[in-house]
């Protein structure tokens, strides 16, 4: 026997069914290799796969061949459901995934990902149609847990460009009918929004002291209210007088809703071990119209204020169509207004100006795959819940 | 009033885990002793729900803002989860070890109480916030619990000169397996409240966040162990090896993503 022949034998008995990780691990890496060429070539091209209407024909195509395999291509299918290519196809996923968890990169759009992707959502989609076919009650917790893990892999890798993220600027007692996206493109709306008041409620700020470096070393948070008595360290701070509005004018603090206004506090600062009196006076935080005050102890040790932090902010709006119909609401984080076939969330505000700040960002965000991915998830959760209630039998036989 | 009881419920369940290991050895296997240590658990279980409710009751609010208030309800959830280990499948183990982990949280409150007096910003203050922890420490607890208990059976086997019998090992295994099936429909049911608290919060509910990645990539090797088990099922060394491996995962996925180069991305930095 030559050698070419002998070679040809050694390759051809190398690929013969069944396959065992040797082979799989060969696809995958080839299937790997394909990818990062791939990638490089067209570093520029975006992925149409990911978008419709490529995403949906792609999807339909891959799983028609899928079916046909399942229906004429015995051998195949027996190699695609077999646990080498399972644990290869798995491994592979999660190989990447912990490569892109270490270094910062956009793995999840990448060729050798969404190759990999495809290899396991196919044995998964296998081995759905598989369990289908001889369905029996006993098999609806695995049904549920494999059917809602291949459609939220499906929806959630080639939904990902369809969906649509866009930012609007309101103003006060100003109508906006447009949103841009990231690139700054600007998108005209099928409705306005009007911002009748944009409102910051802020936290009480905490009090703290702080050394003469400025370190510090003790902070507590505050009620907002007279009267209250707030150990710091070996002291303690009774406050006298506060207020939320407080504005310095003419060597006085008065009280105004004016822009600008800050937290005031007069305040008395004890001795914690013999209550003596070691100093009082005004506290207040800063902001674009005055500088913030602070009240010095012995030692150069200081009280203040820190700087008060947003507790909750939101956006009171109308909403309008052209056909006549007005939503009046208030939009705010974590409570997002859904409408038109829009997620509207509140997303930013003017930081400079606090509570103070006309200005009022939304992010309008539109997901197709949505209700795809919610079902998914349902299915997953209620299949979890079946794998605690009923434990799944084991295939003894093997291994 | 806060102090003490931190500092109440941290004796209790010192003393708790004390007797509890004690009852163990033969010397100490006197009628009623475990049942003291169970007891005493239970004693400082209540005394957390009475600080939780003292918390309450003078916030005026329910204590679910601050990172001290959590530790609070981890402690209590801990100690629970550990309590129905114990009860239903008569492992003491798991118990010990949540009562380490409540202790140790319970410590970190004692020692930094400023932590109750942390705000959180707007998008934390939501409906799953809680849930979304407290299931994904439930979650590390037990799929933790269940690694300890399958290593404690490759580390320990030799040293006492006789393998376990058949019956032993094979109740262990099985152990494990529920536990980590638990586990892992706990870690799912993490992963889903986090995407939709996402979705609620920030507009999305999976941005590949440094987290998140790794979360998902922990719930895969869990899944992998699940089909390890199916697949392979006599091959008990590997599955157990491999339990160890999948710990070290999840650890990275609970405080080691902090100090990997991708951490500057991640909202999930505390």
């Amino acid at each position: 026997m030559s050698d070419g022949n002998r070679l040809k034998k050694e390759l051809s008995s190398f690929w013969n069914y069944p396959f065992g990780y040797e082979q799989n691990l060969l696809i995958l890496f080839s299937l790997w290799f394909v990818g990062m060429q791939l990638e490089y070539l067209t570093r520029s091209v975006s992925k149409n796969i990911l978008q419709f209407p490529h995403n949906l024909y792609f999807i339909m195509i891959w799983h028609f061949i899928l079916f046909i395999i399942y229906l004429k291509f015995p051998k195949i299918l027996k190699t695609c459901l077999s646990k080498e290519f399972i644990f290869t196809s798995m491994g592979g996923l999660v190989f990447l995934l912990i490569i892109s968890g270490i270094i910062p990169q956009d793995i999840i759009t990448s060729w050798p990902y969404l190759f990999t992707l495809v290899l396991l959502t196919s044995t998964l989609f296998l081995t759905i149609i598989k369990r289908f076919a001889r369905f029996t009650p006993g098999d609806s917790v695995f049904l549920l847990n494999h059917v809602g893990l291949w459609i939220l892999l499906i929806a959630v890798t080639f939904g990902s460009k369809d969906r649509l993220s866009l930012k609007m600027n309101l103003l006060e007692g100003k109508s906006t009918w447009e949103a841009y996206d990231q690139n700054s493109k600007l998108y005209p709306l099928p409705f306005a929004i009007y911002l009748s008041d944009f409102i910051l409620q802020e936290y009480p700020p905490e009090i703290a002291l702080i050394n003469a470096s400025g370190k510090i070393l003790i902070k507590k948070k505050t009620s907002g209210q007279k009267h209250q008595r707030i150990p710091l360290k070996n002291y303690e701070v009774y406050i006298n007088e506060v207020s939320d509005d407080g504005v310095y004018f003419n060597n006085h603090w008065k009280r105004a809703k004016h822009p600008g206004s800050v937290w005031h506090a007069n305040i008395k600062v004890f001795k914690k071990k013999d209550q003596q009196l070691i100093g009082s006076g005004d506290i207040s935080t800063g902001s674009f119209m005055q500088t913030e005050q602070n009240l010095s102890l012995e030692n150069k040790m200081m009280v203040k204020y820190l700087p008060a932090r947003p507790q909750k902010f939101s956006s009171l709006v109308k909403v309008f169509t052209p056909v006549r119909m007005e939503l009046a609401t208030s939009i705010e984080v974590n409570k997002p207004l859904e409408f038109d076939r829009y997620q509207i969330y509140q997303h930013s505000y003017d930081n400079k100006l606090g509570r103070w700040s006309e200005l009022s960002v939304l992010e309008l965000v539109y997901d197709p795959w949505i209700k795809i991915v919610y079902g998914g998830m349902v299915f997953l959760l209620v299949g979890t819940i079946g794998l605690v209630l009923f434990p799944k039998m084991r295939r003894e036989s093997n291994g | 009033m806060v102090n003490s009881l931190l500092l109440i419920s941290l004796m209790i369940f010192s003393l708790s885990l004390f007797i509890g290991i004690l009852s163990n050895f033969k010397a100490y296997q006197l009628k009623g002793f475990k049942l003291l240590g169970d007891s005493l658990n239970i004693l400082g279980m209540l005394t957390l729900l009475v600080l939780i409710l003292y918390l309450w009751i003078t916030h005026k609010r329910p204590p679910l803002q601050t990172l001290g208030d959590t530790r609070l309800w981890y402690s209590l959830l801990l100690t629970m989860c550990g309590v129905v280990i114990n009860y239903k499948l008569k492992i003491s183990w798991p118990l010990w070890f949540c009562q380490g982990f409540a202790l140790l949280f319970i410590m970190i409150d004692l020692f930094n109480q400023s932590a109750f007096e942390t705000l959180l910003p707007p998008a934390l203050l939501s409906i799953f916030f809680i849930p979304h922890v407290v299931v994904y420490i439930i979650a590390y607890a037990m799929l933790t619990c269940a690694t300890f208990i399958s290593a404690k059976n490759i580390l320990f086997k030799n040293k006492r000169n006789q393998p376990l019998d058949i019956d032993e090992h094979g109740i262990l295994i099985r152990s494990v397996d529920g536990i980590i099936s638990m586990g892992y429909a706990f870690l799912t049911l993490g992963l889903l409240l986090g995407a939709l608290w996402a979705k609620q919060a920030w507009g999305h509910y999976w941005t590949w966040d440094p987290k998140e990645t790794w979360a998902f990539i922990t719930w895969m090797i869990y899944l992998i162990y699940l089909h390890l088990r199916y697949f392979y099922y006599k091959k008990t060394k590997l599955a157990q090896l491999y339990l160890l491996g999948a710990l070290m995962m999840l650890f990275i996925c609970w405080f080691g993503v902090n100090y990997l180069p991708t951490a500057s991305q991640s909202v999930h930095t505390y």
